[in-house]
């Protein structure tokens, strides 16, 4: 018989090891800025780390304005998007200096490890590795600038989408087309459409589960009214399966099968994404209508 | 008694006025070689010394006494004991002083020289320069000697010291370009890095190493990519650039950064050094950061080539090459001493 005092115990422990995100709110990912060139690096001496720190405030600042899906801080975070600037081991004579961006750590909510592909953009091409550092302050700024000049549509795809964004979401239709709702309003991700995402489906059937990788089209926001369940599910943004490739005729098939209420969203992920010309904060939420091709029917 | 005395007095009267005649010759002659000052143009006194003794030698030999009547009045009280008397006192610093003299070539070149006594470098020490009035030489005067001639060791700034032997009467004149041998120059050449430091407000510092003991010669900060010419200015042979051009492209440099590499080498920062640079010497170079820790770095012990090419390669540890630890001091001071930009 386990005690009371167990049972709070067990209860708490688990709220500690498993962080929900509730609706609306973004996960975070720590932005580890790493100022690796070794020459560059001992010729800042003691101010490298001030470079660095300036650095990581204009990449954090252009990471939260361009792709603010996600909430970037340097606080500590079990998600790492690490961007390295250069190599520990320098290079030839006249080498390249480029950003190298991945993303490392841990899923808080599933505990798996987050690993990502790499991007690499350019800071100093070859041609330019023995230009002057000039100032740290110019430096910093420097490196502010080169980062935003980035792609930024391939580090999403190649790298952010690697984070998931949420753990849950519903499917509010199974034909003749699914249609998932994830637990995020336009604003909340100031995203436009359409945005391609991906969701970690799951089937419970009386045989077992089943999981699918569905890739989605972010195109509209739900906006029906009627039920309780429902109107928990206003505005928030609906996705309807993406058109081919790659084929998922089969998985949508194994979707339409089974009841909406036996379907689980383990994850979304974001693997293209649009941001809204306007000022996410100036965003007019649009009610009780489902607005997008393709969406909401 | 009264009637030899004259006799006595005319007795080869004009042979001892010959010889009076050529002690002031020959005393003028050694003022203006070793002092630089005389009575008259030395030519024209001894012009004057050899018609005189030919007029008079004809004169005997005609048998005319009238001229000799004259002359032994005039030089009555040139007797012979007086004419030893002025020679031995003319002979004694004429074989114990001498002179050195440091021809201006090309006339108008600013010289600066230094001479001191071969066996004796810490002893006293004569300077001279001719910056006031460039179209002059140097001289050197009162410089002792023996009549067996003395070593002296003569540095001329732009010029290898060189050991010299200093004779009486004759001395020593020579022209540097001619005679002494340029004094060496060495080269550095920094890789990206090093050139990047020295654009960045980074410094050069050049020592002599000599065993464990480190003393800098040179120091500077361009303030611009540049290769480091330190001693004397020193033109760069064409035939270096093919070198610099292959040793870039083994290392995978595009051509247009080869020859962007090339136009900064060839145009260097001069570095004037403390000590004149010679054969055998052990010379370190280092780039270093604004904050004084080594970025490149190169050893070289000089040859006998005029100049010396150094590549600089990057420094992996952060102590100087005497296993001190590298210091802000030497960039620092870079300013404080105003080395030429």
């Amino acid at each position: 018989m386990i005690s009371k005092r167990c049972l709070l115990i067990l209860l708490g422990v688990f709220c500690v090891a498993v962080p929900v995100l509730r609706a609306g709110e973004k996960p975070a990912v720590q932005v580890i800025f790493d100022f690796a060139e070794k020459q560059y690096r001992r010729e800042l001496g003691t101010n490298a780390p001030g470079v660095e720190r300036h650095a990581l405030e204009l990449i954090l600042s252009d990471l939260n304005r361009r792709a603010p899906f996600l909430r970037f801080t340097s606080e500590p975070q079990s998600a790492v998007l690490r961007v390295r600037l250069g190599s520990p081991s320098g290079g030839g004579e006249m080498h390249e200096v480029n950003f190298q961006l991945l993303v490392e750590g841990t899923d808080p909510v599933s505990g798996k490890p987050l690993q990502s592909g790499v991007v690499r953009w350019s800071f100093r091409p070859a041609s330019a590795y023995d230009s002057p550092l000039g100032s740290p302050e110019g430096l910093a700024a420097e490196i502010g600038l080169s980062f935003q000049q980035g792609d930024h549509l391939d580090l999403v795809r190649k790298v952010l989408s690697a984070v998931p964004i949420a753990h849950d979401g519903t499917l509010v239709e199974k034909d003749p087309i699914p249609v998932w709702v994830i637990p995020f309003t336009q604003g909340d991700l100031c995203m436009d459409f359409p945005s391609r995402l991906k969701i970690i489906d799951e089937l419970h059937t009386d045989v077992g589960q089943r999981s699918h990788e569905l890739n989605v089209e972010a195109n509209g926001v739900y906006g029906s009214s009627g039920s309780t369940a429902s109107a928990s599910l206003q505005n928030r943004i609906l996705s309807t399966p993406a058109e081919p490739p790659p084929d998922q005729s089969i998985a949508l098939t194994d979707v339409r099968s089974i009841p909406p209420t036996s379907n689980k969203i383990l994850a979304v992920y974001v693997l293209e994404y649009h941001r809204l010309d306007l000022g996410c904060e100036e965003l007019i939420k649009p009610a009780g209508v489902v607005s997008g091709g393709g969406g909401g029917q | 008694m009264n009637g030899s005395a004259p006799a006595r007095t005319t007795e080869h009267v004009l042979l001892r006025a010959l010889l009076l005649l050529l002690w002031i010759a020959f005393v003028n002659l050694w003022l203006k070689r070793h002092l630089g000052f005389g009575w008259d143009d030395p030519g024209t006194i001894s012009i004057i010394v050899a018609a005189v003794g030919t007029v008079l030698y004809l004169l005997e030999k005609a048998g005319r006494k009238e001229p000799e009547a004259w002359w032994a009045n005039l030089f009555s009280w040139l007797d012979l004991p007086l004419l030893l008397l002025l020679y031995v006192a003319v002979a004694i610093p004429m074989v114990l002083f001498s002179s050195v003299t440091v021809l201006g070539d090309p006339p108008g070149s600013a010289l600066t020289a230094s001479l001191t006594e071969a066996d004796q470098p810490a002893g006293k020490m004569k300077k001279l320069d001719n910056l006031s009035d460039p179209n002059k030489g140097l001289q050197f005067s009162w410089v002792s000697t023996s009549p067996l001639g003395r070593s002296y060791r003569l540095s001329v700034a732009g010029y290898l010291p060189q050991t010299v032997q200093v004779f009486p009467l004759l001395g020593l004149t020579l022209s540097p370009r001619r005679d002494l041998r340029p004094s060496l120059s060495v080269l550095f050449r920094p890789g990206a890095d090093g050139l990047r430091t020295l654009a960045d407000g980074g410094c050069f510092v050049a020592w002599r190493e000599q065993g464990d003991q480190r003393t800098e010669i040179a120091t500077g900060k361009p303030d611009r990519k540049a290769s480091l010419l330190v001693g004397n200015e020193q033109a760069i042979p064409p035939t270096l650039f093919e070198n610099w051009r292959m040793e870039l492209a083994a290392q995978q440099l595009k051509p247009d950064a080869i020859d962007s590499r090339i136009l900064i080498w060839k145009a260097p920062y001069r570095l004037l050094s403390a000590i004149p640079l010679e054969p055998q010497m052990t010379l370190v170079g280092e780039v270093q950061t604004r904050e004084g820790a080594p970025m490149m770095r190169a050893r070289v012990t000089l040859g006998d080539e005029r100049l010396t090419d150094v590549p600089m390669e990057a420094v992996s540890d952060t102590t100087t090459p005497s296993g001190h630890a590298s210091s802000e001091s030497a960039c620092a001071a870079a300013d404080l001493k105003g080395v030429p930009r």
